[in-house]
């Protein structure tokens, strides 16, 4: 087995120690926006072109899937 | 990043069942131009650069402080998850989990969507298991596994006309089906059984719930760090998955005896789509670990 230090409570390995801050894991109860059953917020951004989109507009009479993402980068 | 690499691939089928797809990060424009442009997005990639939706959302990572590792912008990042909604958008279903790095795979969000499973992969693994009267039929809905991807493995199970199998939660006497799983490495969620049809056996003057003909169930299944670690390549290729369905085949005249069979496929692993700073760290982690080898570095190594 490599390095017990980079393994969390969950069993998950990454290459990172696992005191960093972006490897904090929340507990059982943490936080997950709207309920279902209530209306998705109000998203107006920009998307990769810099195009605002505003969510409601651009599905019309369509259903959504909004994905929140850590990063696109790291 | 896997996770938006996945929704492009099952974009078609995505928007063939009436979804468009948006992803919200606090990513800069130009960090989610780059990573489209690499790998093809046509989606759209939100930049919620300031926090502003996602604290709205109710969903901002509070754990980390705004003095850590603000070079990679880790303050202000979500934890992350998925919402479905209706044509009204109203929120219908959402997908979290404790753990950052689990999440629904594309094929597996597509069964979420769609309320039943989707069409079988042409990649798909698969397996069959021919018993007395009953046939296990096995796949999984992704081509690969990947780490904490979370696929399902569906089950069929065909039964021989004019016979039928008990259901779990029938009585002592009679030997419900049971389905167990085994793969090395692996996480295996709760089967869900169907609703099962009841059986009046007036005889013994019971109700028992029975299936025949065809029974499907999923399972969710995904790779741990047992057998994948971060940043470290793939040590396998592939992993095997054991199945074993125990059962109980009656008609109307008589029953067969208990009887268990196995499927076991053989799935692809696949790497995450990781940004180079992992490998960067993994290579480090790599060479601490063999400079504290007692007999030092292994020939070649630094």
């Amino acid at each position: 087995m490599s390095d017990p230090s980079r393994y969390d409570e969950f069993g998950f390995y990454a290459p990172l120690p696992v005191d960093r801050a972006a490897r904090r894991e929340p507990g059982a109860d943490f936080p997950t926006g709207p309920e279902i059953g209530s209306a998705l917020p109000a998203v107006c951004l920009p998307d990769q072109q810099g195009q605002l989109v505003d969510i409601r507009q651009h599905c019309g009479s369509r259903r959504a899937i909004v994905v929140f993402h850590r990063s696109a980068y790291w | 990043m896997t996770q938006l690499v996945q929704l492009q691939k099952t974009l078609p089928e995505l928007r063939e069942a009436g979804y468009e797809v948006f992803a919200i990060s606090n990513d800069t424009v130009e960090r989610l131009a780059d990573f489209a442009k690499q790998h093809c997005i046509t989606f759209s990639l939100l930049s919620d650069e300031d926090s502003t939706v996602i604290r709205a959302f109710g969903i901002m990572n509070t754990l980390i402080r705004p003095d850590e590792g603000k070079h990679m912008r880790w303050y202000g990042i979500p934890y992350p998850g998925t919402y479905i909604t209706d044509e009204a958008g109203i929120v219908v279903d959402k997908d979290f989990h404790q753990h950052h790095a689990r999440r629904l795979s594309g094929r597996g969000l597509l069964q979420r969507v769609l309320g039943t499973l989707p069409e079988q992969h042409f990649d798909a693994p698969k397996a069959t298991s021919e018993g007395n009267e009953v046939t296990l039929t096995t796949s999984l809905v992704d081509p690969t596994l990947m780490l904490e991807v979370i696929s399902l493995l569906v089950c069929r199970l065909h039964i021989a006309a004019g016979k039928h199998i008990y259901a779990p939660g029938a009585p002592e006497a009679f030997t419900p089906a049971s389905l167990e799983f085994y793969g090395e490495g692996l996480r295996f969620g709760e089967p869900e059984w169907p609703q099962p049809q009841r059986l009046n056996m007036t005889d013994l003057n019971i109700q028992v719930p029975v299936y025949d003909r065809e029974v499907t169930l999923s399972v969710p299944v995904t790779a741990t760090s047992a057998l994948v670690r971060l940043g470290h390549g793939l040590e396998q290729t592939s992993v095997k998955i054991t199945i074993a369905c125990a059962y109980q085949s009656c008609d109307e005249v008589s029953c067969g005896l208990p009887e268990t069979i196995e499927a076991t496929l053989s799935v692809p692993l696949e790497e995450l789509v990781e940004p180079e700073g992992v490998k960067t760290y993994a290579k480090r982690v790599e060479q601490e670990q063999s400079a504290k080898r007692p007999d030092g570095p292994l020939d070649g190594e630094p």
